[in-house]
């Protein structure tokens, strides 16, 4: 295929802006599929994505667009994640991309993600169409966009197209652009094979399937191929593009994106970011590849009832087939019994995994706080990674203790500053930046610990700013902070799963804010149940839940006999879904209590 | 608790006794939606009366009953037969007494059956009583409330302390020597002695039967809004409790005896219509909202009075829905039922209703509800003990699928 013919892109944007909505309008206008084929957001095919109206994983489209001279051009189009739990997916994508269609909403303007996705697309030297999207909607301003454009990201306005993706307006300029504005792979196709895997996922009737960007050389169905990082080889069987549809090809050159099958059985046998070359006449020099995505938060998962344990223990390992990006290893609580304490992107990939373990595999679930992970430096100077609190006591001999730091970047209108500065500071943040992107709005950098900011600092965020400010980070570092182990006691004694780690200055604040909300989620039982929170051996916080003495329907008969009985049954439902803790029926909740206690 | 007078053999409470001595008993239930006004803490199927269509809907159950006895009058006997509401005194007496007879006439009632029915004070005169009574109606239920003039007041009754006292001074007159009051307690603001005046006014009736009904506040009602906007602040559970126990201590002092959680009645009078519901017992509903429940399957009609009026013209049934348990949820549901009666359940019914072993099915929770001084297993029967009375839907609840 001529190179100068081919375009190959991403859609990057905040999340929301409309990504995958143009990206169904795109392949909808190039016949990649037909009307009566479409729904919306065709690309988001997982239920997940489907119900919450979000992309979790990128989709990568081959598409056919013939221009008004009658040239044909193939697009190779990446339809990326918003979420900033996702932002892997995108900078993945962009390595296999020479440009990127920007979408901003033309009712917010630009947002955090929009500055870190711009960040990523420059750092990958792409070209950079601006989008300006639903510009249909009443309080479109797409003049101030192009000023925050051209101020903010320095991007040149004059190129942003102007787009209603739902109502399909300013879609074919922006096919124009694409073929104008974003430069044709350049590949040597005489040279060895090279190939970026950039994506990979398991099918169950397939195997692993790969994606790949060839840069330089071509790759036919037959080949011996070498992966350069696994050093492992297989024999591709299968070579193609979706068009969403798969469709073969029997070879894929330079500057071409498609699928590759090889009798690849497990995704472990894949990096992402890893050079496949030919075995036979192998390449020289791998590219550089890029950092694997690491688990930050973690959260311990447990079967309600032992007898799901192994159940767990599978729909994990097919989950994992499926995202690379989380892991799991088995773990035992004293509380809890089995179970296994699984590591995730960030709080939204542990709530989707979670959910489709629940959903696709019935395994009723329950969750652990989440945490993030720890460094414990020894006195002899070994270092140990805590991924849950409840270890820290067989760790001898600490030194210090270390936690992750990020920088978290927030775009708010101007008048919220003051609210930015009080909830950051709450948070332990240290403002590192701040600049009016225009005399209304400004953006604020903080380094933050990520423990202070993984649970609800977002919510926060958008409540205390009537939903304006906008939140991204990146990881920096870690960093040596006064921490404990706060421990919670039910009827005197130490139930490990809900033992958190804090920060010694706040540590009475969360002790007696935890033991308040667990006393709000325990429900009463027939018993009192006495909830203490302790620093080491030292009680700092109690309450207590007073025994249920009185619980007793006035009146059940004639017709009322159904209602009483669904209504227990559903009680009976809610319960069974508990915990029992020692004496105690814990509900789900209540793990998860830590989650919003407010960190002041 | 005087728990010898539970377990009196001559009593026909005992479910056993009255299935194997008379086969095929049938209650028969008849709702009357009408009411002069809608009480704040209401949430039974009750409309506010309309003279225009009360005429067609007592027309209607006639037609229903019709139906219903083709199929299930012939090999059944009616022990009991209750007009509910409601209020069915809202309906010209020609009209209870065309029910009534139009029930006989249908179905074959056994020569001691309870006939009751429900009337508000205010609603009703001697001479109307008095026809009541001669066109056969045995037992009348009286819905007290409170003797208070202030809980009157709270509770939104559309009647006055005055003419409770009045109403059933004139049952008596009119020869209803089968008396039922009901009434209710922690009401917002209620003190111990103010609860114990209530029991002892009503006491002065020399009641056969006593239900003193917990107020509860149901979604929907009057009530619920006040309470959701802060206008209406329940009693906490400790007073409730003391009330509650209080209630036993006075009524079971004065000879009344405690047979089901809300239900006291001197003995022998207990309310055979409603044993038969918590002994889930078979029973034909009629009227809009009414249920029935035979041989396993119950259904539930329309609850709309037009509604219900139009379907019964249309084709002779207004069933709004159906459902027939799977047998797990049956025993459920049995369970919930019965262990609201403290005589209990009879394992060894249960183990015929169910065809299976009660240990088998529940012995492990009734061993732990032992341990934990909830429930007791004496001949043969499971029963809430003292501490699980006050508990019982949380003891229930360990019996639901
Ligand atoms: N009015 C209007 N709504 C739009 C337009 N484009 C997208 N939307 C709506 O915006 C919402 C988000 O659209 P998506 O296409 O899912 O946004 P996205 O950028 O893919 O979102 P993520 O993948 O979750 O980051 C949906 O409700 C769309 O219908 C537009 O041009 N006009
Ligand atoms: S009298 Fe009874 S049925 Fe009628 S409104 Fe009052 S509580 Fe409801
Ligand atoms: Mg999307």
């Amino acid at each position: 295929m001529n190179q100068r013919r081919i375009r190959n892109f991403s859609i990057i944007a905040h999340i929301d802006h409309g990504k995958s909505t143009l990206a169904d309008k795109l392949i909808l206008a190039t016949g990649g599929l037909q009307k009566r084929e479409m729904k919306d957001q065709v690309l988001d095919s997982m239920d997940l994505e489907r119900e919450r109206g979000i992309t979790i994983k990128a989709q990568t489209v081959r598409l056919q667009y013939q221009n008004d001279k009658g040239e044909k051009y193939t697009f190779n189009m990446i339809d990326t994640p918003g979420h900033v739990d996702f932002t892997y997916e995108v900078s993945r994508s962009l390595a296999a991309c020479e440009g990127v269609l920007l979408v901003v909403d033309a009712t917010q303007g630009i947002q955090a993600q929009t500055i870190a996705n711009v960040n990523l697309a420059a750092k990958n030297n792409l070209a950079i169409i601006p989008v300006i999207n639903k510009i249909d909607l009443p309080s479109a301003n797409a003049d101030s966009v192009k000023e925050q454009l051209e101020d903010i990201l320095q991007i040149e306005s004059d190129n942003a197209v102007l787009t209603s993706a739902k109502e399909g307006i300013g879609i074919h300029e922006v096919m124009e652009a694409v073929v104008k504005h974003i430069p044709h792979p350049i590949g040597d196709t005489e040279k060895p094979f090279k190939g970026l895997l950039f994506d990979s996922w398991y099918d169950s009737y397939r195997g692993v399937v790969v994606l790949i960007r060839v840069v330089e050389g071509s790759v036919q169905v037959g080949t011996r191929i070498h992966f350069m990082a696994n050093s492992t080889e297989f024999v591709v069987e299968e070579l193609g593009a979706f068009t969403p549809a798969p469709v073969r090809i029997q070879s894929l050159q330079a500057g071409e994106v498609g699928y590759l099958i090889a009798g690849i059985k497990q995704l472990d046998q894949t990096k992402i970011g890893d050079t496949i070359t030919d075995a036979s006449r192998p390449t020289e020099i791998p590219l550089p590849g890029y950092k694997e995505a690491k688990p930050m938060v973690f959260s311990g998962m447990y079967p309600i009832t032992g007898d799901q344990y192994e159940l767990l223990r599978d729909a994990l390992k097919k989950l994992k087939l499926n995202d690379a990006s989380f892991t799991y290893e088995p773990e035992t609580s004293q509380a809890l019994g089995f179970g296994f304490r699984c590591g995730f992107l960030g709080l939204l990939h542990m709530e989707i995994i979670r959910e489709r373990l629940e959903r696709e595999y019935s395994v009723d679930l329950l969750t652990t706080a989440p945490t993030v992970i720890y460094q414990i430096h020894s006195v002899d100077e070994s270092t140990v990674l805590l991924d849950n609190p409840s270890k820290l006591k067989e760790i001898r001999n600490i030194d210090h203790m270390e936690e992750p730091y990020v920088l978290g970047t927030i775009i708010v209108p101007e008048e919220f500053i003051g609210t930015i500065m009080v909830l950051a500071r709450e948070r332990r943040g240290v403002q590192t930046k701040m600049e009016y992107l225009n005399p209304k709005t400004v953006l604020l950098q903080y380094e933050l610990p990520f423990g202070e900011i993984v649970l609800d600092f977002y919510d926060q965020l958008k409540s205390s700013t009537k939903g304006y400010a906008s939140f991204d980070y990146e990881f920096l570092d870690f960093r040596t902070s006064n921490l404990a182990k706060l421990d919670i006691l039910l009827n005197g004694e130490l139930v490990d799963a809900l033992s958190v780690i804090v920060h010694k200055d706040k540590a009475y604040y969360q002790g007696r804010e935890l033991a308040k909300k667990l006393k709000e989620k325990i429900p009463r039982q027939m018993f009192e149940v006495v909830i203490q929170a302790a620093i080491g051996s030292k009680v700092i916080a109690r309450e207590s839940i007073k025994a249920l003495r009185k619980n007793v329907l006035a009146k059940c008969y004639g017709g009322d006999i159904t209602r009483k009985r669904k209504l227990l049954e559903k009680q009976k439902a809610g319960k069974k879904k508990m915990k029992l803790v020692g004496k105690v029926e814990i509900p789900q909740e209540a793990f998860l209590a830590v989650l919003r206690t407010d960190g002041k | 608790m005087n728990q010898k007078m539970l377990t009196d053999p001559n009593e026909n409470v005992s479910g056993g006794n009255v299935n194997t001595l008379r086969p095929q008993p049938l209650g028969l239930y008849i709702h009357i939606p009408y009411c002069i006004h809608k009480c704040g803490y209401c949430d039974f199927n009750s409309h506010l009366i309309d003279q225009g269509e009360m005429g067609a809907y007592v027309d209607a159950l006639l037609v229903e009953m019709d139906h219903y006895a083709q199929s299930h009058s012939s090999d059944r006997e009616v022990q009991t037969l209750f007009l509910g509401g409601g209020t069915p005194t809202t309906l010209p007496i020609p009209q209870l007494v065309r029910i009534l007879e139009s029930a006989e006439k249908n179905f074959c009632f056994a020569s001691n059956s309870e006939i009751t029915f429900e009337a508000n004070p205010a609603t009703i005169g001697q001479n109307q009583l008095k026809s009541l009574r001669q066109a056969g109606y045995n037992r009348i239920s009286v819905g007290v409330q409170s003797f208070n003039k202030t809980e009157l007041t709270l509770l939104d009754r559309a009647h006055g302390v005055e003419e409770i006292h009045c109403t059933i001074d004139r049952a008596r007159g009119a020869g209803f020597d089968n008396l039922s009051l009901d009434l209710i307690f922690a009401i917002p603001g209620q003190t111990l002695e103010r609860w114990e005046d209530n029991l002892r006014l009503a006491l002065d009736k020399n009641p056969q039967h006593l239900s003193t009904y917990n107020l509860t506040i149901e979604p929907e009602t009057a009530f619920w809004k006040l309470q959701s906007r802060g206008k209406l602040t329940m009693p906490n559970e400790e007073h409730q409790l003391a009330l509650y126990r209080r209630t036993l201590e006075v009524l079971e002092s004065a000879g009344l005896r405690h047979y089901e959680i809300s239900n006291f009645a001197r003995p022998g009078r207990e309310c055979r219509h409603n044993i038969t519901y918590w002994q889930n017992g078979n029973s034909l509903g009629f009227g809009a909202g009414a249920s029935s429940f035979l041989d396993g399957t119950r259904h539930k009609n329309i609850n709309l009075p037009a509604r219900y009026i139009k379907e019964i013209n249309k084709q002779r049934t207004a069933v709004e829905s159906q459902e027939s348990l799977k047998p797990r949820r049956a025993m459920g549901e049995s369970l919930m039922l019965g262990l609201r009666l403290l005589e209990g359940i009879s394992i060894q019914q249960f183990e015929e209703r169910f065809q299976t072993s009660f240990d088998q099915a529940f012995g492990d929770i009734v061993s732990s509800l032992q341990k934990k001084d909830l429930v007791t297993i004496e001949q043969n029967r499971l029963r809430l003990s003292e501490k699980g009375l006050f508990l019982a839907d949380s003891v229930i609840l360990e019996f639901i699928a």
